[in-house]
């Protein structure tokens, strides 16, 4: 290392340019908000709310696809152009100047872009029908197309954006947006359709005036889109429809409440209307449950008045029908029992018995035909046997039917007892005669049972259907006052239902309101600071001379109200002084850029490029220089495209060493126009060697040293350019790209990222180097880097040098990514 | 060497802001801001000499475009294009451009700080 370089490393910081990035150039919203969302102490609901509040919005801004690169543009028979011209750029950051006389047909190359996307332009808006007609291009009216070439970061493929003229308006064309791996779809239904009105890449000379002389509030909505806090604002709205829905329940579940009690107070004497208001009354929330039930008329379980009526409706008394059954059986029974004991059934079971122990004693002693009790001789022969068995068998017989009347007897008398329940409840006015119903199950004579149960049974059926009769017109008129109340009830229910879900909801969906207000609050402030920050920055490199200051840039008022408006707050000479009434036109213009380069390079936007037209009209020299920094700083992470007639923009880029890519636009025959590259940073820098080589008796350390480091850039400056190629299809770190950049061992580190899309494998370059371009290319590469070393290196013939390196640099750019 | 190159930077720097601030110098206003810028660069021309001089024998001979080249190997890298710099535009400050009107007084200005900055950045 010289001692000149560890000065470089130790004076100034690695690209100052990116450390002052733009504070616009930060963390998409989207992010920013999710993760502030993460780290919230906010209930799991409210952050449920929010985050499905934010969701809703989601769609009006932030495209789901990657961030957007031009590729290449092919216009045919449009403007000025006649037969089919292209404009090849890379698709990556860095400023592309597209150079060209007046009517060489660059502006046309320009509106095509801008009206492929938009499907018109800003020239033509508002002007007159004649001014516009001749949109279709002379020499070559047969076919008007446009296809805008697109990267979209971290597709392997490029897209297509085409836009084809059915008719002979202006009007009557059609886009269609080619993405690989989605189809084609008509423009309108690209994700990025409001972006292109939020943050709109285009910006020509025309429209940074007009912009710059709209209204107050037309220019403050077109700063307001920037700070990209719509996402926010519309989640804040929906939030706010809910709170009112929610808010609307609850009142309205209040305001009914003070009727609802009065009416039940009025039935005060009804259960229902006492239970219903102690339900509404129950703390915290109203008793749903009882409340549903009232409503429904499901009988409750107390034993209140009205339970006692519907207790008494249900009342059963003795069955007249069955009583009577009873009585007729019990009857019959006793007549049964009268006429057996008249035929002395008793005694002739007994007569059997002994006429039985008779029989079985002569079947004992056959022999003995002599009586044992009278000793008669003779009796007991067979005659008597067989009239003995009969007299057994007749007597039996008596003595059964006996048995079976008394025996049907108790069993009548038992069926008249179990037809005596005991209920339940039993009402006041029915306790005596049921309890003499009652009385009859302890009477055991059937002759006096007989006579009770008939007597007792009738008086009580009597009194039960008047008791009944008596309840169900009590019932019928109570229910009558309440069905006028139910209704209403059930209505008021509902209501009080809803509100008392929507209260917990009610907080929640506040809390998230006022979350997203404060975020809104401070993210609006810290945005719009390092957007005035930025516009300032801006402002200091385009102003020179000018005396005027900016101080501040702000918003003033709600993005809803009528007063809203930009306030620009400038001092001429240190005194105040309104921004547009002091300004020049060409300090207007600038200040325009000033506002709408940092709304262009703000983060939210899908779009990674910026087209500009003639920037540079009516500015003064110096300003031009200041103009080219601040395309170069925006450059570091836009691609910015701007057409320019004017030379000196390209001569402020070469003179102050920024590296561009240029192409000079040339007007043939019949509206041929011809697109020709001229210089790129590559280029640029194997024309600084080739200047250094061609040096007359140029000194020894020149050759060792400086001219291996002027072609150690040109290689860098193609490393990156294939690392960024890289990345778009692979959709990489970019952090690591935007680091590697600012790194004192750039070439290595973007190799590996162009070889191998792999910050971490410089270990690897100098293998795949061989293996992709041969092993001159290896010692080629060693060659530039020990150049910076202080033994330096030996170059034999600086010119052959320089073309070896040339040729290395353009096959660099063309490197795939290793597999 | 060094003692005799100072001496004369400082001159040039001198006879530059003369020019841009003596109204009993007779020129035009014009003529006068050229004056100026032809100083400052000749001023620029010699502090990068010297910075180079020490590490790269046999310079005298070469281009300044070669040597501001040379420049971005001894100088730290800002401070070499900000001499490119300045010296780019110093240099059409110094001629007759058809569309151009001449350098500005406050350009000249600018320019004469930014060199007196470089004169003292630069390695010697």
């Amino acid at each position: 290392m010289t001692s000149s370089e560890q000065n470089e490393a130790a004076a100034s910081p690695p690209t100052p340019l990116a450390q002052q990035a733009p504070a616009a150039e930060s963390v998409p919203l989207a992010d920013l908000v999710e993760t502030r969302l993460a780290a919230a102490s906010l209930g799991e609901p409210v952050k449920a709310l929010l985050t499905e509040a934010l969701g809703s919005a989601q769609t009006l801004g932030n495209s789901p696809m990657g961030r957007i690169f031009l590729d290449s543009v092919s216009v045919e028979g449009f403007r000025g152009i006649g037969p089919r011209a292209w404009l090849n750029l890379s698709p990556r950051p860095g400023v592309t100047l597209v150079v060209g006389r007046n009517g060489s047909g660059k502006s046309s190359i320009a509106e095509a872009i801008e009206t492929a996307f938009t499907g018109t332009n800003m020239r033509w808006l508002g002007q007159d029908a004649t001014r516009t007609s001749n949109w279709r291009n002379l020499h070559d009216g047969a076919k008007t197309e446009i296809e805008v070439k697109l990267t979209v970061e971290g597709d392997s493929g490029r897209s297509a954006l085409t836009r084809a003229w059915t008719g002979h308006d202006i009007t009557d064309c059609v886009g269609t947006f080619r993405r690989p791996g989605h189809g084609a779809v008509p423009l309108d239904q690209a994700a990025w359709k409001q972006a292109l009105t939020d943050y709109r890449p285009f910006l020509s000379y025309v429209d940074l005036g007009r912009m710059i002389s709209g209204k107050p509030s037309q220019m403050y909505d077109s700063i307001a889109t920037i700070l990209g806090l719509g996402h926010l604002s519309a989640a804040y709205s929906h939030l706010g429809l809910q709170e009112k829905a929610l808010g609307d329940a609850v009142k309205a579940a209040k305001n009914e409440l003070p009727e609802i009690t009065a009416a039940l107070y009025a039935l005060e004497d009804d259960e229902r209307a006492v239970q219903a208001l102690v339900a509404i009354e129950t703390k915290g929330r109203p008793d749903f449950e009882a409340l549903d039930g009232l409503v429904a008329g499901l009988p409750s379980d107390d034993d209140g008045l009205l339970a006692e009526l519907r207790a008494a409706v249900d009342m059963r008394g003795p069955d007249l029908e069955q009583v009577g059954a009873a009585v007729d059986r019990l009857r019959e029974a006793l007549a049964g029992v009268e006429d057996a004991r008249l035929t002395g059934a008793e005694d002739a079971l007994q007569r059997a018995g002994l006429l039985e122990k008779a029989l079985a004693h002569s079947n004992r002693h056959p022999d003995e035909e002599s009586c044992p009790v009278c000793g008669t001789e003779r009796v007991l022969d067979a005659a008597w046997a067989a009239d003995a068995g009969a007299q057994i068998a007749l007597l039996r017989q008596e003595a059964k039917t006996a048995e079976d009347a008394r025996s049907e007897l108790r069993s009548a008398a038992r069926a008249a007892q179990n037809l005596i329940e005991t209920p339940q409840w039993i009402p006041a006015a029915l306790t005596d005669p049921w309890n003499d119903w009652l009385a009859c199950r302890a009477i055991s004579d059937p002759a006096q049972l007989v006579q009770r149960v008939q007597d007792t049974a009738l008086t009580l059926a009597d009194a039960c259907a008047a008791v009944k009769d008596n309840a169900v017109r009590e019932l019928e008129k109570r229910d009558e006052r309440w069905r006028q109340l139910v209704t209403r009830l059930a209505s008021w229910t509902e209501k009080a239902r809803t509100a008392a879900d929507a209260e917990p909801r009610l907080g929640h969906v506040r809390k998230a309101r006022t979350w997203v207000k404060t975020l809104t609050a401070e993210l609006r402030e810290r945005r719009m600071e390092g957007f005035t920050g930025h516009s300032q920055r801006i402002w200091e490199k385009l102003r020179q001379e000018s005396d005027i200051d900016l101080q501040s840039v702000s918003l003033q008022g709600s993005e809803r109200a009528n007063v809203r408006k930009l306030v620009m707050d400038v001092t001429v000479d240190g005194e105040e002084a309104s921004a547009l009434s002091v300004m020049s036109q060409g300090e207007q213009h600038s200040l325009a850029l000033s506002l709408f380069l940092p709304r262009a390079a703000t983060a939210d936007s899908p779009f990674g490029f910026i087209v500009i037209d003639d920037p540079v009209q009516s500015m003064d020299p110096a300003k031009v220089n200041g103009l080219a920094q601040v395309l170069h700083e925006l450059g570091e992470h836009r691609q910015v495209v701007v057409f320019t007639h004017d030379t000196r923009l390209q001569r402020a880029f070469t003179t102050q060493e920024l590296p561009v890519t240029v192409f000079e636009v040339e007007r043939g025959k019949a509206s041929k126009v011809n697109v020709k590259a001229v210089t790129d940073p590559v280029r640029q820098a194997i024309a600084d060697a080739r200047a250094l080589a061609s040096t007359e008796s140029l000194p020894e350390a020149a050759r060792t040293h400086v001219l291996p480091a002027l072609c150690r850039i040109a290689l860098e400056n193609a490393f990156v350019e294939a690392a960024w190629v890289q990345h778009l299809r692979s959709g990489g770190s970019e952090h690591d790209l935007q680091s590697a950049v600012a790194d004192a061992d750039k070439l290595m580190k973007m190799a590996a990222l162009a070889f191998f899309g792999d910050i971490g494998r410089t270990g690897d370059v100098y293998r795949e180097l061989r293996t992709r371009c041969g092993p001159r290319a290896v010692d080629l590469l060693k060659q530039c880097q020990s150049g910076a070393h202080a033994t330096g290196t030996r170059i034999a013939d600086a010119h052959r040098f320089v073309t070896e390196i040339s040729e290395l640099a353009q096959k660099v750019r063309k490197t795939e990514v290793a597999k | 060497m060094t003692g005799a190159a100072s001496t004369s930077i400082d001159e040039l720097l001198l006879t530059a802001d003369q020019l841009l601030s003596d109204p009993s110098v007779e020129a035009s206003a014009a003529g006068r801001h050229r004056g100026a810028s032809l100083a400052l660069r000749t001023a620029l021309e010699i502090t990068v000499d010297r910075t180079l001089d020490a590490a790269m024998p046999g310079l005298a001979a070469i281009t300044t475009r070669a040597k501001m080249l040379c420049l971005r190997c001894y100088a730290a890298a800002t401070t070499a294009r900000r001499a490119n710099a300045v010296w780019s535009h110093l240099c059409l400050g110094c001629h007759y451009h058809q569309y151009e009107i001449g350098p500005t007084r406050d350009q000249v200005y600018s320019w004469r700080a930014e060199v007196s900055e470089l004169v003292r950045e630069l390695p010697r």
